[in-house]
C-alpha cells in the first residue's frame, strides 16, 4: 500500500514536472527570442533562421551613443522620473481614499464608492482629447510642461483603483481603530502610525502597478508629448522603432531596449513578489 | 484666448463693415489687421510694381518684421525622422539669406513628424502643429477641407512653371495652390532580381509568374490590406475612383471589370504570391527566394544592400485577363510642403515652404537621400535620369493617375476585399464579393 | 446559506446550485437594480423638494446675519466669530464671480448652439498672405461649457451648505452654545471629519481627469463631431439621439458590426476570463505541490513574463507569429507544418481569434498563478483530507474541491477580469489590429475587433468621434450593469460589514 503509494505520488511528480517544464519553455521562449534578437548582428526583422549566426554586443552600445535619431538614453530618464513621481502621487491617492472607504463611516459613501467603480469602466484613452485640452488651458503642454502634464495624467484617476487597497484595509481588524481611539489617537494619526505601517503588502502592490504604468502607456504620451521628440517616454520611443520606415534598421535595437527596459521591473517584482502577492490576495480577494 | 478673439470679431466685424459700405475693404482694415502692414504690400511697394502674381519676391524685398517679436521669428518645422539633418541644414541655409540686411533673426525649431503622421498630427491641435509642414498627397484633401492649409499666392506662377504637371495638379483646387511641390517619388513600380528575370520576363504578370512557379521563388506585392496598391490593377484596367465629395465614402467604376477581380483572386492566391511590407521584400531578395517585388524609391537603398549591382527597376508588368491585356497602373504620389493656416508668423512660414521646396532643395535632397524631385530642372539633370529607381517610376507615371479624393470608405472596402479574395475557403463568386467591395466604398 | 452547508453537497450539486443560482436570481437582481435605480430618482426629487423648502424656510427664520448670507456668503459665520470658516465661504463666492465673469459666461452663453461664426479666411489686397480670422470653436465651447457647468454645480453645493451652516450657527449661538472654532475645525477634519481631508484632492483630481472628460465625452455622443465637422475649420452641434438610434437602426451595417462585435467581445471576454482563471489556478498547484521542488525558481521563471512590459511582448509575439515569422519558421524547421500558418491574418477569422486568445493566456495565467497562490494555501486541509479518504484522484479533487472553493471566493476579481477583458486594448490591438478585414462588416472593423478597438479606429483612422462615443457609452452601460449586478449579489459585498 505505501509503496504503491510513494509510487503513485513519484509517477505524478513525475508528470508535473514534465508538464511544468513545458510549460515553462513556451513562457520563456519569446523571453530567450527577444534576448537573442538583442544581440544578433543582422539587423532586419525577418530571417530565416532561429538562433543568429553571428552574436554582438553592439545594439545595446548603439542604443547608448547613437542618439541622434532615438535618444533612448534621454528618453528612458523621462520615463523613469515620471515612473517615480507618478507613483509616490498615485499611491498616496489610493491609499487615501481606499483607507477613507475602509475605515470611515460617512454619509454618502456607498454612493461614492459605487460612482467610482463604475468610472474606471469607461474605455480611458476616449477621454484623450478632453484631456489633452484641460492640460493646454493651464499650459502644460508646453515643451518644458508636458511631463509635469504626464504626471498628472498618469496619477490623476488613481484614486479609482480602491478596490484591492480597500480589500486589504478591510481584513486588518477593526478593534486595533478602537483601542486607538480610545487611547486619544485621531483618526488621522490612526492612519499614519497604526494602519500604514501594518500595510506594507498593499503599500508595495500600489507602488509596483502605478511605478510600471508610465513604463507601458503609448496611448496617452503621444497625445501629449505630440512632435516633442525629447520629451518622449520608452514605450513610444520603442514603438515608434517598430514603425515601417524604421524596424528593418532598428529591429534587433528594439529588443535591446525592451531587454533594458525590462530589467529594473523584473528585478522589483521578484524582490517585491511575496508583499505583491500578499497585497493581492488579501485586498483583491476575500474568503 | 478672450483678447485674440476679442480681435478676431474686431477684424471681421470691420472687414464685414467695409465690405459692405466701402466695396473695396482693403485699406480700411489696415489699422485693426496685421495683414494691412504685411510683408507683401511693403514687398510690392518697394519694387514699385502693383500686381502681386507678377513680381518675383526675393529675400531682398520681403520684410517680415511685422512677425517678429523682440527681433526673433519663431518658426516650427516638421520633418520626418530620417529627414531632420537635412531640414536642420536647408533651415540654416534659408535664414542666413532672409536676415542679411534685416533687424530680425530666425529662430527654428524643429518636430519628428513624417509626412504620413502630419495630417493627423495637425488635426490634433493646430495651435500647437507646425508652421511648415511635410505632408504626402494622399491626405491633401482632408488638409484643404479642414482650412488648415493656407493659400500659395506669393510666387505662385512661378512655382507652377517649375514643378511637373502631376505634382502640382494634386494641390490645385479650383484653380488655387494649396502647397509646395517637393518630391515627385511617392509612386511605386517593380523592383527584379536581374539573375533571376530578364528584361522580357518583367513585361507581363504571366511570364513572371510562371518563370516563379517552375524555380519555386517568390513574387511580391502587397496587395492585402493595401488599396493602395491593389487599385493598381483597376487603374490599369482603365476603372476611374470618382473624387470623394464628402471625405468618406467614393464611388467607384470598378465594378465594370469582374475579369480583373476574378484575375486578382487568382493572383494573389498562387502559391509563390508573397504578401508583406519592405522588409520582408529586403530579406526575401538577401537570401534569394524573391525574385521581383512592388514597391518605391524609398526602399530603393535596403534593396540595393540586399542585391547590389543584380537590383533591377522597371514600370509594372501587363496582365492578361479573360478580356484584355492592360498595363498595371498605379497612384501617382507626391510630397508636398504646406503652411499652417493658423500659423502665426504666416509670412515667414511661407518663404520658408518656398525655400525647402526649390529647386535647389530639392537637387539637394536628391543627392543626400535620393529622393526624387517634383522640380522639372532638376528631373532633367543627369544625375536624376541615370537614377533607375526613378526612371522606372517616370515610365510607370505614363499609367498612373493622381490619387485626389480617395476616401477612408475606399481603404478599408479594399482592404476587406483583399481578405475575401485570398480565402481560399470562401465560396461567394468574385462577382459578389466585387459587388460589394463597390458598395463598401459607397458606404459611410 | 453558510459554507457549511455548501460544503456538505456533493461536487455537481454544488456547482450546479451556484450556477443555477445566479440565473435564477439574475432577473430579480436586474429587477433590483432598476427598483434602486427608480427609487433613487423618486428620492432625488424629493430631496431637491425638501431642500427648496428648506432653503426658503431658513431664509424666513434667519436674522439679519443669516439673510445676508444668502447673498454674501459667509456672512453669519465671520459675524459670529468664525472668522477660517467664514471667509472660506467668502472667497469662495469671490473666486467663482471672478471665474464665471472672466471665463466661465463666455462658453456658457454658447454652450446650447456649439457656436455659430465660422472661421473665415481672406487675403488682403496685395498681400502674399493669406489671414485667417478664427471663428467660434465648438470643441473649446463644449468643453469649457462643460467645466463651467460642473464648477457651477460645486459651488452650489457649497451655497447651499453655506446657508445651512448660517442658520446652524445663528441657531447654536441663540441657544446659548459654544461656536466651533477655528482650531476646532481643523482638529475635526483630521478626526472626526477626515474623510473630507483625505478625499479632497482624490476627488479633485478624478473630477478633472476624469469626470469632466467623460462628460465631455459623454455628451460628443449628442453631436455631430465627425471628420467633416473638426474644429477649429467647422462647427459641429447638437444632434440628439441620432447617433444612437444610428447604431441601432440605422444602414444595415453599422448596427450588425456592433451586434456582431458586440457578440464577439463577450465570447473573448468569457475564454480571455475563465481559460486564464482555471489553468493559471492549476499551474499554482502544480507549483505548490508537495514533492515538487525548487518552488521559487518556477514561480520566478513565470513571473519574468509579467515583468517584461506586455506591450513589448505583444509586439513581440505579432512579430513571432507573423506569416513569416520565427514561430512559423521553427513549425517548418522542424517540419511540422509545409505552408505558413495565417496565425494572425486568416481571412476565415477562427485562427486568428483562437491565436489572440492563447496569446492573452500566455500573458494572463502567471498573473493568476500568482494571485491564486496563496488563496489556494489558505482551502482548509480537512478538505482534502476527506477527498482523499474517499480516494478522489487530483482531477475530481481540483473539480470538487478546489475549484468550487475558488470560484466561491474570488468572485470580485473574476468580475473586474471579465470587466477589464472586455476592455482589453492591447491584446488585440498590438497583435492583429482587428485584422483580418471582412466585407460584412461596417467601415474598417475586422473580425477579432473588440467594441475597444473598433472605438478606437473610429476615433483614430476615420475621425467618427460620435459615432465612437456613442459605442463608448453603450460598453460602458454593459460594463456597469454587469458589475453593479453581481457585486452587489455576491456574498462578499454583503458581508463588507463584517470586517468593519
Amino acid at each position: 500500500m505505501i509503496k504503491s503509494y510513494s509510487l503513485r505520488r513519484k509517477v505524478a511528480n513525475a508528470i508535473v514536472y514534465t508538464v511544468l517544464t513545458i510549460m515553462g519553455i513556451i513562457w520563456i521562449l519569446p523571453i530567450v527570442y527577444l534576448i537573442i534578437n538583442s544581440f544578433d548582428a543582422a539587423t532586419g526583422a525577418y530571417h530565416s533562421y532561429i538562433i543568429p549566426p553571428e552574436f554582438t554586443f553592439d545594439n545595446y552600445v548603439r542604443l547608448f551613443t547613437e542618439t541622434d535619431q532615438f535618444n533612448y538614453p534621454k528618453w528612458f530618464m523621462n520615463t523613469f522620473i515620471i515612473a517615480i513621481i507618478s507613483c509616490v502621487l498615485s499611491t498616496l491617492y489610493v491609499l487615501m481614499v481606499s483607507y477613507t472607504f475602509s475605515r470611515l463611516r460617512f454619509k454618502s459613501r456607498k454612493l461614492l464608492m459605487n460612482i467610482s467603480m463604475i468610472l474606471g469602466m469607461f474605455p480611458g484613452f476616449m477621454t484623450m482629447i478632453a484631456v489633452y485640452y484641460l492640460l493646454k488651458t493651464i499650459g502644460l503642454t508646453q515643451p518644458s510642461t508636458q511631463h509635469v502634464a504626464l504626471v498628472l495624467v498618469y496619477s490623476g484617476g488613481a484614486g479609482l483603483g480602491y478596490f484591492i487597497s480597500k480589500g486589504f484595509f478591510d481584513t486588518i481588524p477593526r478593534s486595533l481603530d478602537e483601542a486607538a481611539t480610545i487611547d486619544g489617537a485621531t483618526k488621522n494619526q490612526i492612519f499614519w502610525k497604526i494602519i500604514l505601517p501594518m500595510s506594507k503588502p498593499i503599500i508595495v502592490y500600489t507602488v509596483l502597478t502605478s511605478f510600471i504604468s508610465p513604463w507601458v502607456d503609448y496611448i496617452f504620451v503621444s497625445i501629449i508629448v505630440r512632435d516633442q521628440y525629447d520629451n518622449y517616454t520608452v514605450a513610444i520611443g520603442l514603438k515608434k522603432m517598430l514603425e515601417r520606415e524604421f524596424i528593418s534598421r532598428y529591429w534587433t535595437r528594439f529588443c535591446a531596449g525592451a531587454v533594458i527596459v525590462s530589467i529594473p521591473i523584473t528585478i522589483l517584482f521578484c524582490c517585491m513578489q511575496k508583499y505583491y502577492v500578499s497585497g493581492v490576495t488579501a485586498g483583491g480577494v476575500k474568503g | 484666448m478672450l483678447s485674440k478673439k476679442k480681435v478676431a470679431s474686431l477684424i471681421l466685424a470691420s472687414l464685414m463693415v467695409a465690405g459692405a459700405f466701402a466695396g473695396c475693404g482693403g485699406n480700411k482694415d489696415d489699422d485693426n489687421s496685421r495683414g494691412g502692414s504685411n510683408p507683401g504690400s511693403q514687398g510690392s511697394s518697394n519694387t514699385g510694381s502693383q500686381g502681386g502674381s507678377t513680381t518675383h519676391y526675393g529675400p531682398e524685398n520681403t520684410d517680415l518684421s511685422d512677425e517678429a517679436t523682440n527681433g526673433v521669428i519663431k518658426l516650427k518645422v516638421w520633418g520626418s525622422q530620417a529627414d531632420q539633418d537635412i531640414l536642420k541644414k536647408l533651415c540654416t541655409d534659408f535664414a542666413k539669406e532672409y536676415e542679411e540686411g534685416k533687424s530680425y533673426k530666425f529662430e527654428f525649431e524643429y518636430g519628428v513628424v513624417g509626412e504620413p503622421d502630419a495630417q493627423k498630427t495637425i488635426t490634433g491641435d493646430p495651435d500647437a502643429a507646425a508652421d511648415v509642414f511635410a505632408f504626402a498627397n494622399d491626405q491633401f484633401d482632408l488638409l484643404l477641407d479642414g482650412g488648415y492649409l493656407a493659400k500659395v499666392i506669393r510666387n505662385k506662377d512661378e512655382i507652377i512653371a517649375a514643378n511637373d504637371e502631376g505634382s502640382v495638379a494634386s494641390v490645385t483646387d479650383n484653380g488655387v495652390l494649396y502647397a509646395y511641390p517637393l518630391t515627385s517619388d511617392n509612386g511605386y513600380f517593380l523592383y527584379y532580381d536581374k539573375s533571376k528575370l530578364t528584361e522580357d520576363d518583367v513585361k507581363s504578370w504571366e511570364s513572371i509568374v510562371s518563370k516563379c512557379d517552375t524555380n519555386g521563388w517568390k513574387y511580391h506585392m502587397n496587395l492585402i490590406d493595401n488599396g493602395w496598391y491593389l487599385a493598381g490593377f483597376f487603374i490599369g484596367a482603365g476603372a476611374q475612383i470618382i473624387p470623394s465629395t464628402d471625405n468618406k465614402t467614393n464611388d467607384v467604376e470598378f465594378g465594370k471589370y469582374p475579369d480583373v477581380a476574378e484575375y486578382l483572386r487568382t493572383f494573389v492566391q498562387g502559391a509563390n504570391y508573397l504578401n508583406g511590407d519592405d522588409n520582408l521584400v529586403e530579406a526575401g531578395f538577401k537570401d534569394g527566394t524573391l525574385a521581383c517585388a512592388v514597391s518605391g524609391t524609398w526602399a530603393a537603398e535596403a534593396f540595393e544592400g540586399a542585391l547590389g549591382d543584380n537590383l533591377g527597376a522597371t514600370k509594372l508588368p501587363t496582365f492578361t485577363t479573360t478580356k484584355a491585356t492592360y498595363q498595371t497602373g498605379s497612384f501617382g504620389g507626391y510630397k508636398l510642403i504646406g503652411v499652417n493656416a493658423y500659423s502665426k508668423v504666416g509670412g515667414a512660414a511661407a518663404c520658408l515652404a518656398e525655400y525647402l521646396s526649390s529647386e535647389s532643395s530639392q537637387a539637394y535632397r536628391f543627392e543626400q537621400k535620393g529622393y526624387g524631385p517634383s522640380n522639372k530642372n532638376v528631373q532633367a539633370s543627369d544625375a536624376v535620369k541615370a537614377n533607375a529607381p526613378l526612371a522606372a517610376l517616370g515610365a510607370q507615371s505614363a499609367y498612373s493617375v493622381p490619387q485626389r479624393g480617395v476616401a477612408n470608405a475606399f481603404w478599408s472596402a479594399s482592404n476587406a476585399f483583399s481578405q475575401a479574395i485570398k480565402d481560399p475557403a470562401n465560396t461567394k463568386t468574385t462577382q459578389e464579393l466585387l459587388d460589394a467591395y463597390v458598395a463598401g466604398c459607397k458606404e459611410a | 446559506m453558510n459554507y457549511i452547508d455548501y460544503v456538505s453537497l456533493n461536487p455537481f450539486q454544488r456547482f450546479l446550485r451556484k450556477i443555477v443560482g445566479f440565473f435564477i436570481n439574475l432577473p430579480r437582481n436586474v429587477g433590483n437594480l432598476f427598483k434602486k435605480i427608480g427609487r433613487g430618482i423618486v428620492s432625488f426629487f424629493k430631496w431637491i423638494v425638501d431642500g427648496v423648502k428648506d432653503y426658503f424656510s431658513r431664509f424666513s427664520k434667519g436674522d439679519s446675519f443669516t439673510k445676508l448670507s444668502y447673498i454674501i456668503m459667509g456672512t453669519s459665520s465671520i459675524a459670529r466669530g468664525q472668522l477660517l470658516k467664514g471667509f472660506l465661504f467668502f472667497f469662495t463666492e469671490v473666486a467663482y464671480f471672478v471665474y464665471m465673469i472672466s471665463f466661465g459666461m463666455k462658453w456658457l452663453s454658447q454652450f446650447d448652439t456649439l457656436g455659430d461664426t465660422e472661421t473665415y479666411k481672406y487675403v488682403p489686397e496685395g498681400s502674399w498672405k493669406e489671414e485667417t480670422v478664427q471663428g467660434d470653436n465648438s470643441m473649446f465651447i463644449l468643453l469649457f461649457g462643460v467645466l463651467t457647468i460642473i464648477i457651477t454645480v460645486v459651488f452650489f453645493a457649497l451655497y447651499i451648505g453655506n446657508t445651512k451652516s448660517a442658520y446652524k450657527t445663528q441657531l447654536l449661538v441663540e441657544s446659548g452654545k459654544k461656536l466651533e472654532t477655528s482650531k476646532e475645525m481643523i482638529h475635526n477634519l483630521l478626526d472626526k471629519n477626515f474623510h473630507t481631508t483625505l478625499l479632497t484632492i482624490p476627488t479633485l483630481m478624478v473630477c478633472a481627469f476624469t469626470i469632466i472628460p467623460l462628460v465631455f465625452m459623454i455628451l460628443i455622443a449628442f453631436t455631430n463631431y465627425d471628420i467633416e465637422h473638426q474644429p477649429p475649420g467647422k462647427l459641429f452641434t447638437w444632434v440628439g439621439f441620432d447617433n444612437f438610434s444610428d447604431v441601432f437602426f440605422g444602414s444595415g451595417k453599422k448596427s450588425k458590426t456592433f451586434f456582431k462585435l458586440l457578440e464577439w467581445t463577450i465570447v473573448w471576454a468569457i475564454f480571455a476570463t475563465f481559460v486564464n482563471y482555471i489553468l493559471g489556478m492549476v499551474l499554482a498547484l502544480m507549483i505548490n505541490k508537495k514533492g515538487i521542488k525548487l518552488k521559487a525558481f518556477w514561480r520566478t521563471l513565470f513571473v519574468i513574463t509579467i515583468a517584461v512590459p506586455n506591450f513589448v511582448t505583444l509586439l513581440l509575439m505579432s512579430q513571432m507569429l507573423n506569416e513569416y515569422g520565427a514561430i512559423n519558421v521553427l513549425l517548418q524547421n522542424l517540419g511540422i507544418t509545409d505552408h505558413n500558418i495565417l496565425f494572425l491574418t486568416d481571412p476565415g477569422g477562427l485562427i486568428p481569434k483562437i491565436t489572440v486568445i492563447v496569446v492573452n493566456c500566455w500573458i494572463g495565467i502567471p498573473y493568476t498563478m500568482l494571485i491564486t497562490s496563496g488563496i489556494l494555501m489558505n482551502i482548509p486541509e480537512e478538505l482534502y483530507e476527506s477527498a482523499k479518504i474517499d480516494g478522489a484522484g487530483p482531477v475530481r479533487t481540483f473539480v470538487s474541491i478546489t475549484l468550487p472553493y475558488m470560484l466561491f471566493v474570488t468572485t470580485p476579481y473574476l468580475i473586474t477580469q471579465f470587466v477589464g477583458n472586455i476592455n482589453n486594448f492591447n491584446v488585440i490591438y498590438l497583435l492583429t489590429g482587428g485584422g483580418p478585414n471582412t466585407q460584412e462588416y461596417y467601415n474598417g472593423a475586422g473580425k477579432t475587433d473588440l467594441l475597444v478597438t473598433w472605438l478606437y479606429k473610429l476615433t483614430n483612422d476615420t475621425s467618427d468621434f460620435n459615432l465612437a462615443s456613442t459605442i463608448g457609452i453603450l460598453i460602458f452601460i454593459i460594463c456597469s450593469a454587469l458589475s453593479l449586478i453581481t457585486f452587489n449579489s455576491t456574498k462578499s459585498a454583503k458581508n463588507e460589514e463584517e470586517f468593519s
